[in-house]
């Protein structure tokens, strides 16, 4: 997997035409506004990962376009803390038919900051059989924390399946019930739940001193 | 544990009165069929029990061996030996079982379990809930099936060792076999001590567990108490006889729609008669 740790640009616009797996970090001080655009070609598979731990506005565009039986796997985690303000949007265009896309975006705002993940992803007429997936979550730990998951479906063709899920909010009282059942404390639960909201989506950028940097920034957040 | 007395619990949740005076005591190695009709507060008492925050204590008082049991945390109650198995388990995405596991246990004792003994412990338990070992590195409840979730709830009372173990409808969705199994789970446990609370609308289980006492909750009280021959007998008759024989008579549940659900994708809004 190529990762690039803490890059100070993210824009580019690349032809993708063989399988890669590709990485990003972000921790401090790059450009503000960022678009990743991907040509993915035909039978091809890009599987891309955003986690942002940064300290500063964001706002990033990723857009892929999927030819003919190309897959695209995009995962984005963001911790936002103070009043920073952070806009992820991911969109995904099925160009061409038999192709896949599979979307997840997984948040926490821990200030008083916002926090935006939204994005589109269409089907156009006469991309049959393709299949896409838009999810979005995003927990907030301050009451003044602002959030929004908006994950939409633009479709144009019938033979396809297409679903979206968002979910916006505190802590799930029933997640929350059922670990402090087992005799964890109201903090270890809502740690266990904060940590497992992210962390699969570092640990699949498969480095384990970016996992334990992530740890530590979540660590510090206060419950 | 000693001994679990209610005394005249009443309760709430989101305004709507569930358990009116209820009142029930356990002793130590009982075995509790808790009976009654679909929402009369079964599962509610059990929740109350672990101190699910949803349902607010109004009156009445519980007691586990001489302790007020509803001015614990949730936490300390699991500590105190209670443990529910849930009807229906939440799906925790993101939280690793064997991670939680581990937590889990480590909550429960002073020193931190060490890795062979965790490993060994976990292992011997997935054996006896018939449960691939793998599920142990997937995320908690995510994606099991409804019996891979029952089971998942027998495995942590096999690793937590609780006093007070709550069982709630844990044997719905499961098959002949899986219902055996877990059966005599609940005897083995029964003869190491443990005390148990069951709610099942099936009397397969009761009978599996020989339950000594039944409790009948009917309108958000225990409304009748007997031996195990009274889960055995509302088996086979139903609860009509209550009325008949006892003059119990069954209030209807009826359930009031919520003014506003929301869906996945859309808001829907029920309408209200002056708005028609």
């Amino acid at each position: 997997m190529a990762n690039f740790y803490n890059p100070s640009s993210l824009s580019l616009h690349e032809e993708i035409s063989k399988d890669e797996k590709r990485g990003y970090f972000l921790k401090d001080r790059f450009e503000q506004d960022n678009e990743l655009v991907f040509d993915v070609e035909e039978n091809t598979n890009l599987d891309l990962t955003l986690v942002d731990f940064s300290s500063q506005d964001v706002n990033v565009h990723i857009l892929a376009n999927l030819k003919r039986n190309s897959s695209v796997n995009i995962q984005v985690a963001s911790l936002c803390s103070q009043k920073y303000q952070k806009h992820f949007q991911v969109d995904v265009i099925h160009v061409q038919g038999d192709s896949l896309s599979r979307t997840k975006m997984a948040g926490i705002n821990a200030g008083e900051g916002k926090l935006f993940f939204l994005g589109n992803s269409t089907i156009v007429n006469g991309a049959h059989r393709s299949d896409t997936r838009q999810e979005g979550k995003i927990t907030n730990l301050n009451p003044l924390a602002k959030s929004e998951v908006s994950p939409s479906l633009l479709i144009k063709e019938n033979d396809v399946k297409a679903s979206h899920g968002a979910a916006v909010g505190a802590y799930n009282e029933s997640e929350l019930f059922y670990l402090m059942s087992r005799g964890l404390s109201l903090e270890e639960s809502k740690k266990l739940i904060t940590y497992g909201s992210l962390l699969p989506i570092i640990e699949s950028l498969g480095d384990e001193k970016l996992v334990e940097e992530a740890k530590n920034s979540m660590g510090e957040l206060s419950l | 544990m000693e001994n679990l007395i209610i005394e005249n619990v009443s309760c709430q949740a989101e305004g709507n009165e569930i358990l009116t005076s209820c009142s029930l005591e356990v002793n130590k190695g009982d075995c509790v069929a808790l009976l009654g009709p679909n929402g009369h507060g079964k599962s509610t008492l059990l929740n109350v029990l672990m101190g699910n925050p949803r349902y607010e204590v109004t009156s009445g008082s519980i007691s586990l061996d001489g302790e007020d049991l509803l001015s614990m945390s949730v936490d300390e109650r699991s500590k105190k030996g209670l443990f529910m198995g849930f009807q229906n388990p939440p799906d925790v995405p993101g939280v690793v079982s064997m991670d939680f596991f581990r937590a889990m246990i480590n909550a429960h004792q002073d020193k931190p379990v060490s890795l062979i003994k965790f490993y060994k412990e976990t292992t011997q338990a997935y054996k006896r809930v018939d449960l691939n070992e793998e599920m142990a590195s997937r995320h908690l409840n995510e994606g099991y099936s409804g019996g891979e979730k029952k089971r998942n709830e027998i495995l942590q009372m096999l690793l937590l060792k609780p006093k007070l173990a709550l069982l709630d409808e844990i044997d719905s969705g499961l098959d002949v076999d899986a219902l055996s199994l877990i059966a005599s789970i609940i005897n083995t446990m029964k003869e190491e001590g443990t005390t148990f609370i069951i709610v099942s609308h099936y009397d397969r289980l009761y009978q599996l567990v020989h339950v000594n006492k039944t409790a009948v909750i009917v309108n958000g009280k225990v409304a009748l108490q007997g031996d195990g021959e009274l889960a055995n007998r509302i088996a086979k008759e139903g609860y009509s006889f209550l009325e008949k024989e006892y003059n119990i008579k069954i209030a209807k549940n009826e359930k009031k729609a919520n003014d506003v659900s929301i869906g996945s994708c859309a808001v829907k809004q029920v309408i209200k008669p002056e708005q028609k």
